[in-house]
């Protein structure tokens, strides 16, 4: 199996979003059922409660079991006064995966890279135990996608933000979408290549619950392993069309116990139910086989 | 030098760090003080001595605050009141 189909340690259909300075939200917002849940430092914060969020947030990381729910901070750029302390604080309470906003160049990947080994080392973590997320927001960026996958181990997975995307770009965000199209595929390549997850963007017309659907759908068909969301009250219907049907899994199933059978990894064709596979469709059903596992559906 | 950081929301807890003061003392006001109240008083505690504060008057005003919050808010208040920051 090729990089880009190897088994998915943890499902990461959904990210929610919640500001780092509330109270509730902390103790609570993994209790949604999200995959991931961001706590975002930066454009929810205000410059006045930057230290107070961050204390705050940290203090729930030394507290809170969050279980398996996946935990990140959306950080403060590093060239503000704010990002560095952001890590050193964070990082020594718990924190393990963090989101890097406007992420245009593998350098600043690199810069991070070197800030997270330098704590790491202070605080006796295993170097490497600290994840990024790359969130690509800019046309520059997009066009750096997969150097910036690939400026560290510790990118496991990029997002698109539509936002300041399309504000960039000079375009007008659309329910349809087709000023985006182009962008959204280049991240998905760029991650697919590198072997890591790509997230797409939120859902900003929270009243349109078809356009909502829709667009999960095309996530799922485009190739994005999750979606970002802004509200708990999205979670499920991402969750319902991201993780595959009963039917689907079980033909997936029937069709990797086969390949594994007759061995054929290098090469050939079985026969399933009257029907020609190949490793194309083997590789298919192994993904969906991994995103039931990840999603907790079989074991 | 007096730093003060919080909310007078519900879960929330408004606190004053006070570094003009001899010893430690720490005032919570909550309707939960009966049941609850050594509990804050010893999250306040505890922040003070993970920052080797000797000296500090604490006042917590608590709006139904998990210990966590109280921690961060403490923490947040101090670090204001040693930059003398009144924020």
């Amino acid at each position: 199996m090729g990089k880009a189909t190897r088994a998915p340690k943890k499902s990461r259909r959904t990210m929610l979003f919640s500001p780092a300075n509330n109270p509730k939200m902390l103790a609570m917002a993994h209790l949604y059922g999200s995959d991931c849940v961001i706590f975002d430092l930066e454009d929810a914060i205000k410059y006045a409660e930057k230290d107070a969020a961050r204390d705050l947030f940290a203090e729930a990381l030394k507290t809170i079991d969050y279980g398996d729910t996946e935990i990140y901070a959306r950080l403060n750029p590093l060239y503000t006064e704010f990002g560095e302390k952001d890590v050193r604080v964070l990082v020594p309470a718990g924190l393990r995966y963090m989101r890097l906003a406007m992420t245009d160049t593998p350098e600043q990947i690199k810069e991070l890279d070197a800030l997270l080994t330098e704590v790491e080392k202070e605080h006796g973590i295993e170097i490497g135990s600290c994840k990024i997320q790359a969130s690509l927001e800019t046309p520059t960026a997009v066009n750096n996608a997969y150097e910036i996958a690939t400026a560290s181990d510790r990118v496991v997975t990029m997002s698109f933000g539509a936002e300041d995307f399309t504000r960039t770009l000079g375009a007008e965000r659309t329910k349809e979408g087709k000023e985006i199209f182009v962008a959204k595929s280049m991240v998905v390549m760029a991650a697919a290549r590198a072997g890591i997850d790509a997230i797409d963007t939120v859902w900003a017309f929270l009243d349109d619950i078809e356009g909502f659907k829709k667009e999960i759908q095309d996530s799922v068909n485009m190739g994005f392993a999750g979606k970002s969301c802004v509200h708990p009250s999205q979670i499920k219907e991402i969750h319902s069309i991201f993780t595959p049907s009963k039917k689907e899994i079980e033909k997936s199933l029937i069709i990797v116990k086969a390949a594994e059978e007759a061995d054929i990894e290098n090469g050939g064709v079985i026969q399933v139910n009257g029907k020609m596979i190949d490793i194309p469709i083997i590789s298919k059903a192994q993904k969906v086989v991994n995103l039931a596992k990840a999603a907790g559906v079989i074991k | 030098m007096i730093g003060i950081c919080g909310n007078e929301k519900n879960s929330d807890a408004l606190v004053t760090v006070d570094l003009n003061y001899n010893g430690i003392e720490v005032e919570v006001e909550s309707k939960l003080k009966k049941m609850f109240g050594k509990l804050m008083e010893k999250a306040v505690r505890e922040v003070l001595e993970e920052e080797k504060v000797e000296n500090a008057k604490v006042k917590v005003q608590d709006f139904g605050a998990l210990d966590f919050v109280i921690k961060g808010r403490t923490r947040t208040a101090l670090h204001r009141a040693q930059q003398g920051d009144d924020k």
